[in-house]
């Protein structure tokens, strides 16, 4: 099968700064595809070539096999779109909004199902003003599939969301993608592209720097696992050292960190029970994207 | 067509909820209609100041374009900014909605708002004021047309130059009412010094009372004023467009 998007050699430039370098992926039909990036890593700037939104200084980008450029028309009706820092009018009604944007496919949209669908109906007569952050974001993405797209791009569609909000939104992305729809996740939340994202593409400065599963991620650039727990302050852990493939032993006070990678945990465990310590609070942190991305880029995300 | 028809009722609902933009195009005028025609309009006979007709004669084909600016310098720049300034254009243009239906729209609203005021205005002129009739209805509709393309270019102009809603608002709210003093609807241009008649004429208000009040009164399409107008017309579109594609 045809892949969804196939972009080659990406390049945008706006007068001397390079947006986007040289950005090459692929994306199949069914996935959850997340670009992950800092703040101005040229993610949008991509999102917005495959849109149409913007003409490409070079490179070759397919779209739904279109060409976004030549056939921008043809595409936007064919895709969904969430933009980033985008609102509509405060004094338009949530139905005035799906019916318009329902027309402009130039056939009957079923606008009102989805509507319901996303929990819009006790809000049909709000106005986008009155709207919470969560309930205009809702309506967003309804306003993103009120043409059935075969592809949506939502990017940051969680920024601004309270942490509950951020979860729902999670969900509503699953749905999308479980109608059949191919779904371009643009984010900076390492959380938001762990837990929805079937392949991510870690963008920094301009360039894809990593492009894997999730996991295949961790695994391949994170693999260090922290083993904490806290021992009596004067202790002798020295032998923690030999046991197999612990790397490093930080003491901090009372607090002990373990880094090591594979089976650490069990061997840290069987050791400790072995020594007559059995600490009540013994914990293991697993490796995070927010890893992978201090380990590729040498910068963190959310600091 | 579907989608277009569907824009215009939204954007009709849209500024008949926005309260700045009901005022300066349908209060407004109305109430400086009937101000002006307390004062000199219950003392009927012609005056040279007036152009030798009855001050209210003079008054209401000025007022046809006071609307007319209140249209395009103040409901649309205002409204395309803040479009602009929030997003709202970007997330019409990532929709399949053509660039031709959004700007149709806004023309179409504009319109509509313009014939609604200017009926409005009528009202009091006519049964009240009794003001006569235009010379010629055709050429008064004609000068309308073309003074209507012209402001709302021109506030699409401001709304795609400005940065922002409340710089639209800071910009075409003053220019309404410097206009509007200075194109003969205020102060008659008989009693204007002559620099403030020179100022007035470099501003296309001059020219749209001019255009519409010469059809109205019976001196026939001024040429002269249909020129400027159609000049201001053609710069502020194509200045437009160029914004346009580059935002």
């Amino acid at each position: 099968m045809a892949p969804v998007i196939q972009v080659r050699g990406l390049r945008k430039t706006y007068g001397d700064i390079v947006a986007v370098k040289d950005v090459s992926f692929e994306v199949a039909e069914g996935e959850i595809f997340g670009l992950l990036g800092p703040n101005g890593a040229g993610k949008t700037t991509t999102v917005e070539c495959l849109q149409g939104l913007r003409r490409p200084d070079a490179g070759e980008v397919r779209v739904l096999g279109l060409d976004p450029q030549a056939d921008r028309q043809t595409l936007r009706q064919r895709i969904g779109s969430q933009l980033q820092e985008s609102a509509l009018p405060d004094r338009i009604k949530v139905w005035e909004a799906l019916d318009l944007f329902g027309s402009f496919l130039g056939r009957e949209a079923d606008w009102r199902t989805l509507m319901e669908q996303w929990g819009l109906t006790p809000k049909r007569n709000a106005s986008f003003g009155s709207l919470s952050g969560g309930q205009r974001q809702r309506l967003f993405v309804a306003l993103a599939l009120v043409n059935n797209p075969k592809l949506v791009f939502l990017d940051e569609m969680t920024t601004g969301l309270d942490p509950a909000a951020r979860r729902t939104a999670w969900d509503l992305v699953r749905q999308i993608r479980d109608r059949g729809a191919t779904v371009v996740l643009v984010t900076h939340f390492m959380e938001e592209a762990e837990q929805l994202c079937d392949r991510v593409a870690v963008i920094d400065r301009g360039q894809i720097v990593a492009l894997n599963s999730p996991q295949g991620l961790v695994n391949a650039y994170a693999s260090q696992i922290r083993v904490i727990f806290t021992a009596p302050a004067g202790a002798d852990m020295s032998w923690l050292e030999q046991v197999d493939r612990v790397k490093k032993v930080a003491r901090r006070g009372s607090r002990v960190e373990v880094e090591g990678d594979g089976p650490v945990l069990a061997l840290v465990s069987a050791a400790l029970v072995n020594h007559g310590v059995t600490p009540p609070d013994l914990r293991v942190e697993q490796p995070t994207l927010e890893d992978v991305f201090l380990t590729i880029t040498g910068t963190s995300l959310s600091g | 067509m579907r989608a277009l028809g569907k824009l215009i009722v939204v954007e009709l609902k849209l500024f008949l909820r926005d309260p700045i933009t009901l005022v300066f195009t349908l209060i407004l005028p109305f109430l400086i209609l009937i101000v002006m025609g307390e004062v000199f309009g219950r003392n009927a006979g012609v005056s040279e100041m007036y152009r030798n007709v009855n001050a209210m004669d003079y008054y209401a084909p000025a007022y046809v374009g006071i609307v007319m600016a209140a249209v395009g310098l103040v409901a649309i720049p205002v409204h395309i900014a803040g479009y602009r300034e929030r997003g709202i254009l970007r997330r019409l243009r990532a929709s399949s909605l053509s660039t031709m239906s959004l700007f149709t729209s806004q023309l179409a609203v504009g319109a509509l708002i313009t014939v609604v005021s200017v009926i409005v205005l009528m009202l009091p002129s006519v049964f009240i004021y009794h003001i006569q009739a235009p010379s010629s209805l055709p050429l008064v509709v004609a000068a309308s047309v073309l003074a209507l393309v012209m402001c709302c270019s021109l506030g699409a102009f401001l709304g795609f130059v400005l940065p922002s809603a409340r710089a639209a608002q800071g910009v075409g709210m003053p220019l309404w009412f410097f206009m509007f003093m200075l194109s003969g609807g205020g102060p008659p241009r008989g009693v204007m010094t002559s620099a403030m008649q020179t100022v007035g004429k470099v501003m296309p208000q001059w020219h749209v009372t001019d255009l519409v009040q010469d059809a109205w009164l019976g001196y026939g399409w001024n040429v002269v004023a249909s020129l400027v107008l159609l000049g201001f017309l053609v710069v502020a579109a194509a200045i437009t467009f160029l914004a346009f594609r580059r935002e």
